[in-house]
């Protein structure tokens, strides 16, 4: 008996030595990871540069095709569908989350402002980027979970008037800052450019405004006397590498250089306005554009239109070979062989006549660049305000300004073989032709269809800008109509991500027809 | 080793032949129908001189003196005495014991128990229902077999899982898979890891009464398994050997039936490079050039080659090839009085029917049990196994090859660029080839898995039991691929994985037996306390960007990102079970059991959740007994139980990623990050209740056997890992929220239809049918995740668990097809800007197994069969054969044809009037490609199929040659099977030729790698 009791006792005991441990309930810290209370502001700072870059890319990445840049291969109601902005959307207000500690952490510290001021600036440009594509979004309410499980929308006026006064404090944060950040991707710590840009970036949200407000003339006039962008130095753009882990190359790039090839066509439709709408070549257009062959993919049966009346530019000649704008019958299997993205922006290949395929192209390795607001951009934007508001300026010497600066911009990209490469010559003579077409124009329409017009061919790259232009004026007037189903109006406005609409009961679907605040142009003006 | 055995078995043999005698008594012995009962056993009471019936049921046996009693006793019928006097030769006629049937079965926590005085469903499988089956994952052996459990395997690729649900799915998206006990203490691995050879007993709990002693963990069913190691039982002096191999041969089994009269091409004309096979006739066209024509830099000798233009035949089977497998097992058991030792060892090597695709299985299991005194007892399991799968990353490469252009001979043409190494292929896509030899996966599964079982016994009515289990899990994980794909495999990668996991699982439990409260009132009770304690790390490094070609090892890759983890997790549980019986027909369980959890804040950590059944035998109660209505029992049940979340969703994190992106100066840009899951400290675990009914009852003799059990099923406060809108700044959070009502009916019917004494024909049924409906969700619509990828099921309010949601074609008020005036196709909703509906039910409505066994003398033999009814799956596989043109389906393409339908108008839905106010027909005339390609499949609801299936699930048979007729032989028993499993299904409303087998994909419709049939033979003997 005693021999059993021991036992027992022995049985017992070894349940109980590890007793304290099985007591223990205490793991819900997750002791992977970091807590909040360790964040670190200039890697918090990171993520708001590349959560903005996320945002940016993928937006011009959906209007590509709307512009016509990229051709587009299914309908505008498939452009901007609902499962379409899903990323950009929940990025944005990620970002957005990200800020708010950020500026939480500038409150008690001045060594943060500059932060602060970077990171008012970016979130103000995601979003009024955001009111541009969808219209009325949730702000106000927005980033607040607790309080606000369902946040409603806010008029897209509004959040401009607030984005407005957020550059305004940035521009003052970055006056008054005295430590500039650890990391900055766009002007590396340079308060002047970032003020140049800041300031630029106010231009851009008034003259978009200019058909609903009427009284932006003296705000422009001010910003016009003050630091604005005007070289190329200045520009504000993003920059990719090569590096492939994390994919840190251009979008460009990747479409057209992986070893799938391009699945994607140039659209015809820009092809055309740089190879053949005027009597002087684009002397960007090597620049832009690569051909993998000089196969005509007619012939060649990649492209079946030849004789269908749908079709406007069916093969633009000398082996370009895109499609047009709406055409459905692609998947041919001609992805090494068709006309992909270039050497600008997008970190591609120079077009030397090679007609070797992308992967076997000398190439940038898609160490390219995402335009966002560069010194072109803000003449034409100028022009445009010269001519339609009498702002300060010329129209026409804009106009050329921004011509040449694009130029400058892409020809100095990278070197490019010299037999190829566009000269002087070239640049002047097609300066030339515009501004004598600008000359000539029988009147203001015509003269800021030219404009918006070259402006299109220079922003390359980010169609963003295209997009509000086109929404703004109708401009360029010449624009490809889809081929077919050309009675799916074009999108005034992207739909609300699937996301938002399946999870916030305050937020209702709205029609593509739906127009942006700033758009008061009648219905169905642009197709 | 097997000579050494034998001779073993022969002294054993030898040794126990004595024999003296006096008088010789001879008779036969058989039922109370005459017929004669083989292996009764016989012996003189008070002796130990005793004998058995030989097969028919004739008996000899030795005796000293007229007043011996000789007793004869035979399982399933009463023991009777017949006192010999003078006679010499006795005819005996045995009486059936209707309470001897009474069948005991392991319950929850290996509590045995009397199956009579259960109140809910139980279900036990035997050795020889699992054992020598061409199959190395249990799982798949278990298909089919059991009422109330479902099991799909993911595909045919060997290594490749199963799911297992026990009464369907419970929980939206928490883990639905159910508990899995060997040797009475819960096992943390795979099924696959268990040696199927090695098992004694399979019990299945379904219900939540059935397991509420295993708390929150067996709330999903229980699969409890009693391995051959792990039951040894000390007593008598015996020793056994058993040794058994099993060899098979494993086939692809549903490949399409394919057409080889057109060839690659788009609408008759040859175009190459193409995905489809539309092109011209083989008869059409004499020369073509050779695919890699293109590829002159890397295949200088296919420069301008040209082939001949035909159809390959067996370009898709010749992927394929016959898998083999060999299964050995060897178990020996040794009892004394005092101890008791077994040993099992099973080897498994399988081949798959792909390349690169083969298992290799190792199990050792040592099982002991010592009395070291009258009341204390002690007995412990070791097992160890090791699993090493070499498969696939994914099964996407099967969707391309069932399709490829009837013409292109794929095995044939060289997959990788012989310089770089890079896949080449006839168009942009990876090459099959090319991805089967250049991307892998390999797993490698060390499993320690003990148990120790202290029982002393204070009494014979009062004990205590300390059971420990120990589960030690360790996964090394090698996922690689060389440079030289598409996608993620453009510049490789290697992923190496290094887990472990150690889980503790202790129960003390007081328990009382037989305790009389009064003269008919009898009492059974279990007491205890359960601690679960999970302690796990792991260690992973990502490798991308591959240097040298062919080589992986991390240091050939240009980045490599380290990561650690580790956690532990604890839940404990005290619980009580007080079983009432009343004069043996009437039975009351009350039950509860109270867990604390770790994943949860302190204030929701404990949750109390009881349950109570009865057991009542009016068959017993009101001495009903007859030949027409032996048993019957009547029983209810309800149960409760919890399920405790994830771990670590109650504390927000912060996101940190060392690199985010590099910058062109070259900068590994680091970030910290606001997650983008919103963490919830007030999270519960949820809450499940569950009502079950049933009746189980013998007719005719026994002859009959019906079990039916029916249950309601609510499931509450649902964790739901919900998506919060986007917003708030937040994606993502986790709630409760929600309900799931299920409802099922299970059926089995065993019917002895011929019972004579040599031919024995059994024809069992068993009927599963279930609805799971939401009856209450938080938000709109919720998508399910189902193995981590969404799949497009989901979640919707008022709507069965699962659903489908898709695009449908536009029709107009009397159900025609709305077609496109322009170019005669239909209308998609999407393509209009309309919402996705529901396009189908992807559960099944019931299903049936029926499984026929028949025995004569030594010979057996067994069919199951089985038939699912309904049960929707978007064919998008099915939707690609016909697409491309590749099955005879779509073969006969010469002329044109017209998709039947009215012209109609997107922007109103409705149909299109003429002059007169009628619909206008469609009579756009289309070639046969148009008609099918990116036209009448394009809508998701035109792919869905009902998937319905029959099917032939295994077919077995065997001989046993038996030492009791044949002296001769030098073992007790040597058996003979060969089994075959899919043999055959048939889905009728597939397309005839697409040949696709619904459980292909786990029956969620894309191309996997296909379904197998299986052969084997094997051999068995027992020393």
């Amino acid at each position: 008996m005693t021999k059993n009791i021991f036992l027992l006792a022995c049985i017992i005991m070894s349940v109980l030595c590890v007793s304290c441990e099985l007591k223990n309930f205490d793991f819900q810290d997750d002791l992977n990871q970091l807590t909040p209370r360790d964040v670190s502001p200039d890697f918090l700072l990171s993520e708001v540069q590349i959560q903005f870059q996320i945002i940016m890319r993928e937006f011009i990445r959906n209007s590509d095709d709307i512009m016509r840049y990229e051709a587009m291969t299914d309908t505008y109601s498939d452009l901007v569908s609902p499962n379409v902005l899903n990323l950009e959307w929940s990025v944005l207000y990620g970002l957005r989350n990200n800020v708010k500690i950020l500026e939480n952490l500038a409150a008690q510290n001045d060594g943060l402002i500059f932060h602060r001021g970077m990171a008012k600036v970016l979130s103000g440009f995601a979003f009024v980027s955001m009111v541009d594509y969808v219209g009325n979004i949730p702000f106000s309410q927005a980033n607040n979970p607790a309080e606000f499980p369902n946040p409603v929308v806010d008029n897209g006026a509004a959040i401009y008037s607030e984005v407005l006064a957020d550059i305004t404090a940035a521009i003052a944060d970055f006056n008054a800052a005295t430590v500039i950040p650890q990391t900055d991707l766009f002007y590396n710590g340079d308060k002047d450019k970032w003020i140049a840009f800041a300031n630029s970036l106010k231009l851009k949200l008034l003259l978009q405004t200019r058909l609903v407000d009427t009284g932006i003339s003296d705000d422009i006039n001010t910003l016009i006397s003050g630091s604005l962008i005007n070289n190329v130095n200045g520009d504000f753009q993003f920059g990719y590498s090569t590096e492939v882990e994390p994919d840190s190359r251009h979008f460009y790039f990747e479409r057209g250089y992986s070893t799938n090839g391009m699945a994607e066509y140039i659209g015809n439709y820009f092809m055309f306005m740089l190879k053949d709408s005027k009597n002087v070549q684009d002397p960007r257009l090597r620049y832009y554009i690569y051909r993998q062959s000089n196969i005509d993919p007619v012939a060649s049966r990649f492209i079946i239109c030849t004789g269908k009346p749908e079709y406007d530019y069916c093969y633009v000649g000398n082996a370009y070979s895109g499609i047009d704008h709406g055409d459905e019958l692609t998947g041919r299997a001609d992805r090494f062989l068709r006309t992909i993205y270039g050497l600008y922006p997008g970190g591609g290949a120079f077009d030397a006549d090679n007609f070797t395929s992308a992967q076997t192209s000398k190439n940038l390795g898609g160490a390219g660049i995402l335009p966002l607001l560069s010194a072109s951009y803000v003449k034409f934007l100028l022009a445009e305000s010269a001519l339609k508001l009498g702002t300060i300026g010329d129209p026409a010497v804009l106009l050329e300004q921004g011509i040449r600066l694009s130029m400058e911009k892409v020809l100095n990209f990278a070197p490019v073989d010299p037999a190829f490469a566009a000269t002087s010559t070239n640049v002047n003579d097609y300066v030339t032709e515009v501004l004598a077409n600008y000359t000539n124009a029988a009147n203001d329409d015509e003269k800021l269809d030219i404009i918006i017009t070259e402006s299109y061919l220079s922003e390359f790259g980010n169609s963003m800008a295209a997009y509000n232009a086109y929404r703004r004026t109708g401009y360029p007037s010449n624009l490809q109509e889809p081929i077919i189903n050309e009675s799916i109006p074009f999108p005034r406005s992207f739909l609300y991500p699937e996301d938002a609409i399946n999870r916030n009961s305050s937020l209702k679907q709205q029609a593509t027809t739906v127009q942006v605040f700033w758009d008061n142009n009648p219905a169905g003006f642009i197709k | 080793m097997n000579k050494k055995l034998l001779f073993l078995v022969l002294v054993f043999t030898l040794s126990s032949a004595l024999m003296y005698a006096q008088k010789t008594v001879t008779g036969t012995v058989s039922d109370n129908n005459g017929l004669p009962l083989p292996g009764v056993n016989l012996v003189i009471k008070g002796t130990t001189n005793g004998s058995s019936t030989d097969f028919e049921g004739k008996f000899k046996i030795n005796t000293q003196n007229a007043t011996d009693v000789i007793v004869f006793s035979y399982i399933g019928y009463k023991i009777q005495e017949i006192t010999i006097g003078n006679q010499s030769s006795i005819n005996v006629f045995l009486q059936e014991d209707l309470e001897a049937l009474e069948e005991v079965v392991v319950t929850a926590l290996g509590i045995k128990k009397s199956k009579k005085a259960l109140g809910y469903a139980i279900t036990t499988l035997q050795s020889e229902e699992v054992e020598m089956r061409p199959e190395a994952d249990l799982g798949r052996t278990l298909q089919g077999k059991i009422a109330g459990v479902n099991i799909s395997a993911f595909n045919g690729e060997t290594g490749a899982g199963t799911s297992i649900r026990v009464r369907s799915s419970l929980s939206i998206n928490q883990s639905n898979s159910p508990l899995i006990v060997v040797n009475n203490v819960p096992f943390g691995g795979n099924i696959s890891d268990i040696d199927a050879n090695d098992i004694k007993s399979i019990s299945v709990l379904k219900g939540l009464n059935a397991s509420v002693l295993y708390g929150s963990d067996g709330r999903n069913g229980v699969i409890i398994i009693e391995t051959k190691s792990g039951s040894a039982v000390t007593g008598e002096k015996t020793f056994k050997a058993s040794v058994s191999t099993t060899s098979y041969v494993n086939d692809v089994a549903n490949l399409p039936e394919y057409q080889n009269t057109y060839g690659i091409g788009s609408e008759f004309g040859y175009v190459p490079g193409n995905l489809g096979n539309w092109g011209p006739a083989f008869t059409d066209l004499a020369e073509v050039p050779h695919p890699y024509a293109i590829f002159s830099d890397i295949f200088p000798e296919f420069k301008d080659k040209t082939i001949p233009y035909k159809a390959v035949r067996n370009n898709v089977k010749d992927f394929f090839k016959t898998g083999k497998g060999n299964i050995t097992s060897l178990n020996i058991a040794s009892t004394q009085e005092n101890t008791a030792f077994n040993l099992s060892v099973g080897y498994t090597d399988e081949e798959g029917i792909i390349g690169n695709n083969d298992l290799k299985r190792f199990n050792l299991g040592i099982g002991g049990q010592v009395k070291l005194t009258d009341k204390l007892n002690v007995s412990a399991t070791l097992n160890y196994s090791t699993r090493k799968v070499n498969r696939l990353q994914g099964s996407e490469i099967f969707s391309l090859l069932m399709f490829i252009p009837r013409d292109l001979d794929l095995i044939n043409l060289p997959y990788q660029n012989p310089q770089t190494g890079a896949s080449v292929y006839y168009r942009s896509s990876q090459n099959p080839q090319w991805v089967l030899n250049n991307t892998g996966l390999f797993d490698d599964v060390v499993r320690i898995f003990g148990t120790i079982n202290t029982k002393y016994d204070f009494t014979d009515k009062l004990s205590l039991t300390h059971r420990a289990g120990i589960d030690n899990d360790s996964q090394d994980e090698f996922d690689y691929s060389n440079k030289g794909g598409f996608g993620e495999n453009e510049f490789g990668f290697l992923d190496l994985d290094y887990d472990k996991e150690v889980t503790i699982d202790q129960s003390i439990i007081l328990s009382l037996n037989n305790v009389k409260l009064g003269t008919n009132i009898g009492l059974d009770a279990q007491m205890g306390l359960n601690s679960r304690f999970i302690k796990g790390k792991s260690q992973s490094s990502n490798s991308d960007n591959q240097n040298v070609f062919g080589f992986l090892r991390p240091s050939n890759f240009n980045t490599t990102l380290a990561n650690y983890n580790s956690y532990n997790e604890n839940l404990a549980g005290a619980f009580g079970q007080f079983e009432f019986s009343y004069d043996n027909f009437l039975y009351v369980t009350l039950s509860g059991r109270n867990d604390w959890g770790s994943t949860v804040e302190p204030e929701n950590r404990s949750l109390f959740y009881p349950g109570a059944s009865f057991s009542f035998i009016p068959t017993s109660a009101f001495n009903l007994n007859s030949s027409t209505l032996n048993y019957l029992k009547i029983r209810g049940a309800y149960g409760t139980s919890s399920g405790f979340p994830t771990r670590f969703n109650t504390r927000n994190i912060l996101e940190t990623n060392p690199r985010r992106f590099v910058a062109p100066n070259g900068q590994v840009i680091i970030t910290n990050s606001a997650d983008e899951e919103f963490a919830n400290p007030n999270l519960k675990p949820e809450l499940h209740r569950e009502f079950e009914v049933g009746i189980e009852s013998m007719l005719f003799n026994s002859r009959v056997n019906f079990e039916l059990s029916a249950f309601k099923r609510i499931s509450e406060d649902q964790i739901l890992g919900a998506g919060l809108p986007p917003e708030t700044g937040f994606t993502s959070t986790t709630i409760n929220a929600g309900r799931i009502d299920t409802e099922g009916l299970e059926i089995d019917l065993g019917i002895d239809v011929i019972k004579t004494n040599n031919f024995k024909w059994n024809f069992r049924n068993l009927f599963t049918a279930y609805e799971s409906l939401v009856v209450d969700l938080p938000q709109n619509q919720l998508e399910l995740s189902i193995n981590g990828e969404t799949r497009g099921r989901f979640a919707i309010e008022g709507q069965p668990l699962g659903i489908m949601l898709g695009s449908y074609a536009l029709r107009d008020d009397e159900g025609n097809l709305l077609i496109n005036p322009t170019i005669g196709e239909i209308y998609v909703s999407s393509e209009v800007g309309k919402e996705d509906v529901i396009i189908g039910d992807p559960t099944p409505d019931w299903a049936l197994t029926t499984i026929n066994s028949f025995s004569y003398k030594n010979f057996t033999f067994s069919a199951q069969f089985e038939y699912t009814h309904g049960g929707d799956i978007l064919g998008l596989a099915v939707q690609d054969l016909l697409e491309r043109g590749v099955t005879r389906d779509t073969e006969n393409r010469q002329g044109s044809f017209i998709v039947p339908g009215v012209y109609g108008d997107p922007a109103t839905g409705e149909a299109l009037l003429d002059a007169n106010g009628q619909k206008i027909p469609n009579t756009i005339q289309q070639n046969a490609q148009r008609t099918v390609f990116s036209n009448y499949y394009n809508a998701d609801e035109m792919s869905v199929f009902d998937g319905s299936v029959f099917r032939l699930r295994e077919v077995s048979m065997a001989y046993t040659l038996n030492k009791a007729k044949n002296t001769k032989l030098p073992f007790q028993t040597m058996t003979f099977s060969l089994t075959g499993r899919n043999l055959w299904f048939n889905a009728p409303d597939f397309p005839k030729y697409t040949n696709y087998d619904p459980e292909n994909d786990n029956g969620l419709g894309a191309q996997t790698v296909p379904t197998t049939k299986r052969f084997a033979l094997g051999v068995a003997i027992t020393f």
